[in-house]
């Protein structure tokens, strides 16, 4: 029991860092990008070839960050930039036009075959009494937590996380007040393909790399973001532990098939009960 | 000029009708499943061309039309009519399920919940093996109407019949109350609300249209097909029928039926030149390119190539 219910939340950290990249662009650009998995593939696939140039893994983890700024910034600056202001429609459906183009990108690049990917943990597990715990497990915790941790720093502390939370909050007043409101949108664009990075590095080596591995994750991150508040950074984190843990747990005492189907159970329950999600504000129209 | 489009018409429709006699069989296939997609591609535009509306669900609306119209005919020996009809009904209150809850709210909520649909309908199907075969799939039996066992030329002109009656109905439909809702909707939901109409029960309409069309769309294609399995209905054939739209023309009719033409003859144009690795991405860059630099779609090109106005003879 304790033991699924820490790997639940380990699973939750993942899918709350999918999550995490869906709700800084979508709060940023108010775009809801279904592109965003297919970023993590992409990615985690250049980690790849990288390690496979016998790079050590903090070579690997450098260079792919850097990897993910760069694309970040670059399907910022040929594609988002101009769908500033355009109706979800249409920012939606360019992203599903990417997911398509990203995903033929990754096949000619990398092939259609599963691959293995290194973790930075080690396997072997370490005993707390009852609680047999793997570094596995406890890896993406910790990593998480201290991105989280990170994340808000910046936000709360830093200039250039400052202005970007002005951005987010009121577009003509930031711009009003001197912040370059595309820089930053372009900024958020960057960060959240840092974190889909990251997130890559942590879920390639718990199932195989696969042109397509990003697909099912996509679903629940979609659900862990709807939980939490689909604009509330902490709440896609905490959704998608919530989620993480309940669909360990249901498929444990129900059944598989009910696991599946637990995410979206999930989203249409919160959405019904308090759509603006557990961790947003809720948020008046105005006219 | 009248005279001029009546003999236009009356080419075209001559040239749809007969079309057996001088097609062959591949090429025939192919006008078939145009003529399916058409209807998918016609209730995706209800949706989204015609309300705004995104969803993602089409692909399982699709599904579940194909394997209920094969499950109750072969299981439950049910005719063709009644079997396809039922399951358009049942699909359509499997829709409400997501519908009602998410319409209420904005339009981000919708897209994301129908994702769901999508990765669930997959699973599900692969978990009831006594029904679906599982991930092994089912045969489709086939079709007997009126006594006659349908055959390649007798589908072509089922799924006309289908496309021809459904059109009329979709079309009468936009024009009716229903329809200038769903524009006034699309324009501005405050506006619509404020002058009465119910915004809510108006996107539910439309996304029970959307729901019917594609299952009605999913019960012909498999009898084409004659064997159907979850992997045929992914979430990229969702994205499919959105690109269809997109690229025939958001909100028009002759938009869907060009967009499923363009969906269903590049895959075939791509393999004849030995570049099925692209398909996907061919979809994407058309639909990136057409948001971009065309967003009324494929029909709006003769109002900004002159020549090409000319070429058709259309006036203005």
């Amino acid at each position: 029991m304790t033991q699924m219910i820490i790997s639940g939340i380990a699973l939750g950290t993942i899918y709350g860092l999918v999550a995490l990249g869906i709700v800084l662009v979508h709060k940023a650009t108010g775009i809801l990008n279904f592109a965003h998995g297919e970023m993590v593939m992409v990615t985690t696939f250049f980690a790849l070839t990288l390690h496979n140039f016998g790079l050590p893994y903090w070579a690997v983890v450098t260079g792919t960050l850097a990897f993910a700024a760069l694309f970040g910034l670059f399907i910022e600056t040929t594609l988002v930039r101009r769908l500033i202001g355009a109706p979800l429609l249409t920012t939606a459906l360019v992203c599903l036009g990417l997911f398509l183009i990203l995903g033929d990108v990754a096949v000619w690049i990398w092939g259609k075959d599963p691959h293995m990917f290194p973790s930075a943990f080690s396997e072997k597990p370490i005993s707390l009494g009852q609680v047999f715990l793997s570094p596995a497990d406890i890896g993406p915790i910790i990593v998480c937590g201290m991105l989280a941790l990170g994340l808000y720093l910046f936000f709360r502390f830093t200039k250039i996380g400052v202005a970007m939370q002005a951005t987010i909050d009121n577009q003509t007043a930031a711009r009003l007040m001197g912040i370059p409101v595309k820089r930053m949108f372009a900024l958020s664009w960057m960060l959240a393909t840092m974190v889909a990075a990251i997130a890559g590095l942590l879920i390639a080596p718990i199932i195989f790399l696969h042109f397509t591995f990003m697909q099912t994750i996509l679903h629940f991150a979609f659900a862990a973001a709807v939980l939490g508040g689909i604009n509330s950074l902490p709440g896609a984190m905490i959704g998608g532990i919530i989620l993480g843990v309940v669909t360990n747990l249901v498929g444990i005492y129900f059944s598989s098939a009910l696991k599946e189907a637990m995410p979206f159970l999930i989203m249409l329950g919160i959405l019904v009960v308090r759509p603006e999600g557990l961790m947003s504000k809720r948020i008046e129209k105005k006219v | 000029m009248a005279r001029g489009n009546l003999i236009r018409y009356a080419i075209i429709g001559i040239a749809i009708v007969s079309a057996p006699l001088f097609l062959g069989e591949y090429f025939l296939f192919i006008a078939s499943l145009t003529l399916v997609y058409t209807l998918a591609s016609f209730g995706t535009n209800v949706l989204s061309g015609y309300t705004n509306l995104l969803s993602l669900a089409g692909a399982t609306f699709f599904g579940c039309g194909a394997f209920g119209t094969a499950i109750l005919m072969s299981k439950f020996s049910m005719p063709f009519l009644p079997a396809i009809l039922i399951t358009g009904l049942i699909v359509v209150a499997l829709g409400l399920v997501v519908a009602i809850p998410t319409l209420r709210l904005e339009h981000v909520y919708l897209a994301i919940a129908t994702l769901g649909y999508v990765f669930i309908f997959g699973e599900l199907v692969k978990g009831s093996e006594t029904l679906t075969g599982g991930s092994m799939g089912m045969g489709v039996p086939v079709v007997s109407l009126f006594g006659f066992r349908l055959n390649e030329v007798g589908l072509y002109y089922l799924n006309l019949a289908f496309v021809i009656v459904l059109l009329v109905a979709g079309v009468n439909l936009s024009h009716s109350r229903f329809g200038r809702a769903f524009f006034a909707v699309k324009n501005s939901e405050v506006a619509a609300r404020s002058l009465g109409i119910p915004a809510p029960k108006i996107k539910v309409i439309a996304f029970a249209v959307q729901a019917f069309y594609c299952a009605i769309s999913g019960g012909l294609y498999g009898l084409l097909v004659r064997f159907i399995d979850p992997s045929l209905f992914s979430i990229f054939i969702s994205i499919s029928f959105l690109s269809m739209v997109i690229i025939g023309g958001l909100g028009s009719v002759l938009g869907s039926i060009l967009g499923a033409f363009f969906v269903i003859v590049t895959p075939q144009l791509l393999t004849y030149f030995g570049l099925t690795e692209i398909q996907r991405s061919v979809y994407g860059v058309a639909m990136i390119l057409s948001l971009m630099f065309l967003p009324n779609g494929l029909v709006s090109l003769p109002e900004k190539l002159p020549w090409l106005r000319r070429l058709l003879g259309l006036s203005k």
